[in-house]
């Protein structure tokens, strides 16, 4: 079943929609889940609220690219819940990539100078533009699906300390483009 | 506490990279998850197993165009002249468009995208379901299935061959202004349409056979094999090797399940073979366990028992229209819906007028709630002759020996008959139980009352393919029969 249908069957408030979705989506969007918490069961309830979710919002909404529109919710939702589980303390998957991402910080702003979100995305989107196919799937599998650099290295033959310099070297050209366009956080 | 309001500020500017990064566009991310793979070892999904069920139907359909060859008596070969017929080769080789795997998403969007259907194509296509099927299930008490989309493409094919009269009868009852309009929407629709994967087939296959005594025209086997994938033979037609050739080819487009003895007498100058190929499965399976016995009462014989397989939704969408309930249930590419008449309403009472059958088909109110199923398995063929119907419903040229196929050859060729064979069996194939992970949808939607769509009376059903387009609409009168 494509992705229209799916939503047309939202549309047409038939819990297939919610079925279809997980069967085409829902391994992927466990996954996301997983890698943020690091909890099965946690993750488990981030995909259901993601269908939740969907089901509350279409309609009004018409998603094109399905996937990338409930992963977006899986993402947020398993962020948010490591936030708060995490407020006090920093642990887990999801610490470990901010604390990578700490690296594409541009140095010396002061916060006052913070620039909106859409921005520093549609910079983010433009950085990963000019990058090879490879290294943009790479980037996003780290930081968007949260995959593990064990995981990621197996897949590009590699060993995983050699990723990790890659993945270094990475971060460093996204600070230095969000320096050039003078991008404070 | 200086320290810790650093943190929290670095940790904020983290959070802002984070979410910044979750919004780059759909297309980066479709593309990370396409070429990403999966992760090795990672979390599984909770044991959920693949269910099954399954809908199959074929269809054929024949037009046998009649001839007025001015050298049919001097046309004869011996049957030993010719002994490899089976492996009749067309005069083009059609190229199918490439077969896509069940999840391959990306490239069904792109297929989509380089292929546009405008709506008003897909209205015509729906206009002439309804007007057809509404004509030709007029009268009698059997079980009967027709291919909408089967005979719209053979029709289509043909009419992008003719001129004239012909062309304009063909072109109204397919609700087209133009031959370069329906060849181009013909073509994009069917590389939407076709499917041929691991779970679901859906695939026309067309092909037109031309007798050696005729002419024909390099511009229509072009635009045959281009917009219709249509092959296009050349063989002396009317003989028993010709008969073979066709039947070989039918059997293997429709993967053995329709094998026609067809005839071969008669003078026939030009064959169209029409065949649509589909397969899919149910997206929830029915329990084979819980497939029982019990009574049908068709609308004139006594009961009949036969398997009923069952099972009941807590919330589904169903409609509520006059005299008839419809629901759906979801196949892995496209659904199938059922339409009950209420007690004491025929079927073909809701569908005599093409309003009628629309309205039956789409009408009604929705309600969502318990819907509690109950379907016969059935399993069975028609054959239809559909040129009185289409007589009625305005192609008188094309059956004429006046009729203009000037596109397609410059001898004279005309229908003399047209007749389409289909097969359909719905049933369930029995797997494992289904772990599928429950949500609660308390808030999301009320339920709103319960319908019965126990089918135990005469019933109307449709299948849709991936386009929503009727694929094929039939009665079920009797699944004994």
């Amino acid at each position: 079943m494509n992705d229209q249908q799916i939503v047309a069957l939202f549309w047409d408030r038939d819990e297939a929609a919610i079925q279809n979705s997980d069967l085409k989506y829902g391994k992927t969007l466990r996954q996301i889940s997983f890698n943020i918490l690091s909890n099965r069961e946690d993750s488990e309830e981030c995909v259901n609220d993601t269908y939740i979710k969907a089901w509350n919002a279409i309609p009004p909404e018409h998603p094109v690219r399905l996937f990338a529109w409930l992963g977006r919710i899986t993402r947020n939702l398993s962020l948010n819940r490591f936030y708060e589980s995490h407020a006090k303390k920093r642990g887990g998957q999801a610490a470990v990539l901010l604390s990578e991402l700490s690296d594409c910080i541009p140095a010396g702003q002061m916060v006052e100078d913070e620039i909106d979100g859409k921005f520093l995305t549609e910079t983010i989107a433009r950085w990963l533009n000019s990058l090879s196919d490879e290294e943009r799937v790479l980037f996003l599998r780290r930081y968007w699906f949260g995959d593990s650099l064990k995981s990621l290295a197996k897949i590009h033959g590699t060993e995983p300390n050699k990723l990790a310099g890659r993945m270094f070297r990475l971060r460093k050209s996204l600070k230095n483009t969000l320096e050039t366009e003078g991008i404070y956080l | 506490m200086k320290k810790h309001l650093a943190n929290a500020n670095e940790m904020k500017k983290e959070k802002k990279l984070m979410d910044a990064i979750t919004d780059v566009p759909d297309e980066m991310i479709e593309e990370a998850k396409e070429k990403g793979g999966l992760l090795p070892g990672s979390e599984k999904s909770p044991g959920k197993i693949f269910r099954y069920a399954l809908a199959f139907a074929a269809c054929l359909l024949l037009i046998a165009a009649g001839i007025f060859s001015l050298s049919r008596a001097k046309l004869g070969k011996s049957p030993t002249e010719n002994p490899r017929l089976e492996a009749a080769r067309p005069l083009m080789e059609v190229s199918m468009p490439p077969a896509r795997s069940f999840d391959d998403w990306e490239t069904a969007m792109k297929v989509r995208e380089e292929n546009p259907v405008e709506e008003s194509f897909t209205d015509s296509l729906s206009s002439f379901s309804y007007e057809t099927a509404s004509a030709l299930f007029a009268g009698g008490n059997e079980n009967i299935n027709y291919s909408p989309v089967s005979l719209y493409y053979a029709l289509a094919m043909a009419a992008t061959g003719a001129e004239g009269e012909t062309k304009e009868e063909l072109l109204s009852l397919l609700g087209v202004q133009d031959t370069e309009t329906l060849k181009e929407q013909c073509g994009n629709y069917y590389r939407r349409s076709y499917t041929e994967n691991e779970i679901s087939t859906q695939k026309i296959s067309n092909s037109l056979w031309l007798d050696t005594s005729a002419s024909w025209k390099q511009s229509f086997v072009e635009n045959a094999a281009e917009n219709f994938y249509a092959s296009v033979f050349s063989m002396e037609l009317g003989t028993e090797e010709a008969a073979q050739a066709m039947s070989h080819w039918i059997k293997e487009q429709t993967d053995g399940s329709l094998s026609p003895n067809l005839s071969s007498g008669g003078e026939t100058a030009l064959s169209l073979i029409n065949t649509v190929l589909f397969h899919d499965e149910w997206i929830d399976q029915f329990d084979e366990s819980k497939t029982k016995p019990d009574s049908f009462y068709p609308s004139e014989d006594s009961p009949v028992t036969c398997d009923f397989m069952n099972r009941t939704y807590d919330s589904h969408g169903f409609c509520v229209g006059e005299g008839y309930t419809r629901s759906s249930l979801s196949l892995k590419n496209g659904s199938m819906v059922f339409i009950l008449p209420d007690e004491g309403v025929s079927p073909r009472s809701l569908i005599d007028t093409p309003e009628k059958m629309r309205e039956t088909f789409e009408g009604g109110e929705s309600y969502y709630g318990e819907v509690v199923w109950q379907i016969p398995k059935f399993d069975f063929s028609s054959s239809l002759e559909l040129g009185d119907t289409l007589k009625a419903l305005g192609i008188t040229s094309a059956f004429e020996e006046t009729a203009d196929f000037s596109g397609i050859t410059d001898d004279t060729v005309f229908f003399s008959g047209i007749t389409q064979g289909t097969h359909i069996a719905v049933n369930e194939e029995g797997v494992d139980a289904s772990a599928f992970t429950l949500i609660d949808y308390a808030g999301a939607a009320m339920p709103q009352g319960r319908a019965d769509m126990r089918l135990t009376r005469p019933f109307l059903y449709g299948v849709t393919g991936a386009g929503g387009e009727l694929v094929f609409v039939g009665i079920c009168e009797n699944p004994v029969n």
